[in-house]
């Protein structure tokens, strides 16, 4: 049973996803404020969270961020249709989704089903290792080592990882990337992986000749480079 | 430092005009007054001395000579055909000669000492103080050209700036000390800079949470409909989907009659209500919603005020303010409504307390913006009545303010002058 935390101020709403998400096979908890939403995202109790970027008071964005600080717990936040800037942020952030408001819960349920099957791959081994230069991948526990150190990236950050390192050295393309580490296809405008690929360059910091050690290939996708 | 503009020109030009005129205007008096009166032009006494001489003979033109009252340095002198002097003083080397016949057959050579028709000579002014005059005019043109040029060329770089949306643009620094008209302008154009920054920036925000208010119940209907989808059975959903979208409805209407009331104000029709009548129709209508959370709608009237006004718009302010108060007050609780008018009758104070929570006083300010509205009361209305209440108040010259009470709970006062 996949556990969900709703973190939306409108208790109409959660009230009818609470009752749609059990429908879909989900255990789905509410509540209705920024602060609430953080001790309960923290709690360790829930496998997702989704949460709203609009709340009273402390903004969704600001509970992300906190969430962050202390937890990978995969986040897809809801936010207005059209507001770019808060998808960015939130994204950059480390929020492994988004959902525009309003959109179908169907859209919101496929979201969710995308990222558990990242997070709880089935019927993998778990033994499997994939090294490339400095980098340690165990898919089967979702941990990544770096240059030695347990690298600390989100769900989706790993799975863009483990899908660059499959193929280290080669130049793998955008749609797949979306494909087989977000779960949905590439649409217009659609910079998502360019925000995730960005966090992922940040934390693994720069090679010794200054180079990235994920190289955008224009027009084209994303390389790792091997060594 | 900018390219000198055409104003820049046109001013240079007529200051220099005016000027060089008064410059030259200045110098052509002097010479005059120098020839003082009754002392007409060498050219002109050279010419009736020959007439006289023609006509009248040698004797005529010696007595015009004599009576001539001539500057310094110019003479006419009359010589015969031997170099004999005739009339007038004796020239010693002429710079003008012509020979005249005269009336007694002698021919007769008339000699002056400048030559006529030539105004200039040493006793006239030089071309150099000309010179000097008309640069020296200019240069002082030119400096007053560009005084008063220059800040109306900062002024206008201003203006298309915030007609291009850059409200940040301001221009009084740029004048520095100077102190006089154009700097009150250029103040008054940073003023409206900021005014429409303010007014951009509060219409982007209320578009905003419009946008955010539509997509409430839209978000709502979509999880409604995704389960109706999931369980044809579900008939509550569809009640669901109608309640949404009737919500929406009701807060593009409320947002219409915004829209109305941000107007000016003499674009509502008015007719002349008894306001005092209409609280009660209002007290009555609340009555019912209140009997629901046991709470009670008092009313001290007082006499009929009749004003101009829009009914309309003034019931749905005193609707708001009032719904709004019976919606806070605590259950078991009265709202009362207050009238009165003040002594001679020119304005009538409408007092609505309710015995609720009250506001913080930080934002009691701001329950009359649109959207504004307290944390505890997400999703009861849309934030919008008290702006509209706000908004109608002053449409009709009043004005609306809101206080806590002493004894808990929030008051309302509406002043509205009476209006024939």
């Amino acid at each position: 049973m996949i556990r969900v935390l709703l973190v939306d101020d409108d208790q109409e709403l959660t009230g009818l996803l609470s009752e749609y998400l059990e429908r879909e096979g989900f255990e789905a908890t509410a509540v209705h404020t920024g602060e609430e939403g953080e001790v309960q995202a923290l709690s360790g109790h829930y496998s997702i969270v989704v949460l709203d970027v609009m709340l009273p008071r402390l903004s969704g964005i600001e509970v992300l961020r906190r969430i962050r600080a202390r937890s990978q717990v995969p986040v897809v936040l809801l936010t207005a249709r059209g507001d770019n800037i808060d998808r960015i942020t939130g994204l950059e952030l480390g929020a492994d989704d988004y959902v525009p408001k309003p959109s179908s819960p169907g859209e919101l349920v496929a979201r969710l089903r995308a990222i558990m099957r990242r997070v709880q791959p089935v019927g993998q081994v778990t033994s499997e290792v994939i090294k490339t230069g400095p980098l340690v991948l165990w898919p089967g526990k979702r941990q990544a080592l770096w240059q030695g150190v347990e690298l600390g990236v989100t769900s989706t950050e790993f799975s863009l990882l483990e899908e660059l390192a499959r193929s280290a050295g080669q130049v793998v393309s955008k749609q797949d990337l979306s494909l087989n580490a977000l779960g949905c296809p590439l649409t217009r405008y659609d910079r998502r992986i360019d925000v995730h690929i960005s966090s992922i360059r940040q934390k693994l910091g720069p090679r010794a000749d200054a180079k990235a050690w994920i190289q955008s290939v224009r027009g084209l996708g994303y390389l790792l480079i091997a060594e | 430092m900018m390219k000198p503009s055409r104003l820049f020109w046109k001013l240079f030009l007529a200051f220099w005009l005016a000027t060089s005129l008064t410059f030259f205007v200045g110098i052509g008096i002097i010479t005059l007054s120098r020839q003082g009166p009754g002392n007409p032009h060498l050219d002109t006494i050279l010419e009736s001395e020959e007439q006289l001489l023609r006509q009248f003979g040698v004797e005529a033109g010696r007595q015009l000579l004599q009576v001539w009252h001539h500057p310094d340095g110019e003479a006419i002198a009359v010589y015969d055909s031997h170099g004999q002097l005739l009339a007038g003083l004796p020239i010693v080397d002429p710079v003008f000669e012509r020979t005249v016949l005269s009336k007694e057959g002698l021919s007769l050579s008339l000699r002056s000492s400048r030559v006529p028709g030539n105004g200039g000579g040493e006793g006239g002014p030089g071309l150099m103080p000309l010179l000097i005059g008309t640069v020296m005019s200019a240069l002082f043109s030119s400096f007053m050209a560009f005084y008063l040029a220059w800040p109306l060329a900062y002024l206008r770089r201003a203006m298309s700036d915030v007609a291009q949306g850059r409200f940040e643009t301001r221009v009084k620094p740029i004048m520095g000390s100077r102190r006089d008209e154009i700097v009150d302008l250029a103040e008054d154009c940073d003023r409206m800079a900021n005014q429409l920054k303010l007014l951009v920036d509060a219409q982007q925000h209320l578009l905003h949470d419009i946008s955010h208010e539509l997509r409430s119940p839209l978000t709502r209907m979509q999880a409604a409909i995704g389960l109706l989808h999931q369980n044809p059975a579900r008939a509550d959903m569809v009640e669901r989907i109608e309640r949404e979208s009737l919500r929406m409805d009701t807060l593009i209407e409320a947002l219409l009659t915004l829209a109305r009331v941000q107007g000016r104000p003499e674009s509502i029709a008015r007719e002349p209500v008894d306001i005092i009548e209409l609280l009660a129709l209002i007290v009555e209508d609340a009555r019912f919603e209140a009997g629901i959370k046991g709470c009670r709608v008092d009313l001290q009237g007082c006499a009929p005020f009749v004003s101009r006004v829009s009914g309309e718009l003034l019931y749905r302010c005193f609707e708001n303010v009032i719904r709004n108060a019976v919606r806070h007050t605590h259950p078991e609780t009265a709202v009362l409504v207050v009238a009165g008018t003040n002594p001679d009758g020119s304005s009538l104070t409408v007092r609505i307390a309710d015995q609720g929570p009250g506001v913080e006083e930080s934002r009691l300010q701001r329950i009359f913006d649109p959207f504004e509205r307290g944390a505890s009361e997400a999703g009861s209305g849309f934030g919008l009545g008290l702006a509209i209440a706000s908004r109608a108040v002053e449409m009709h010259g009043g004005t609306i303010l809101a206080r806590n009470q002493a004894g808990g709970g929030l008051c309302v006062e509406i002043h509205l002058p009476r209006q024939a």
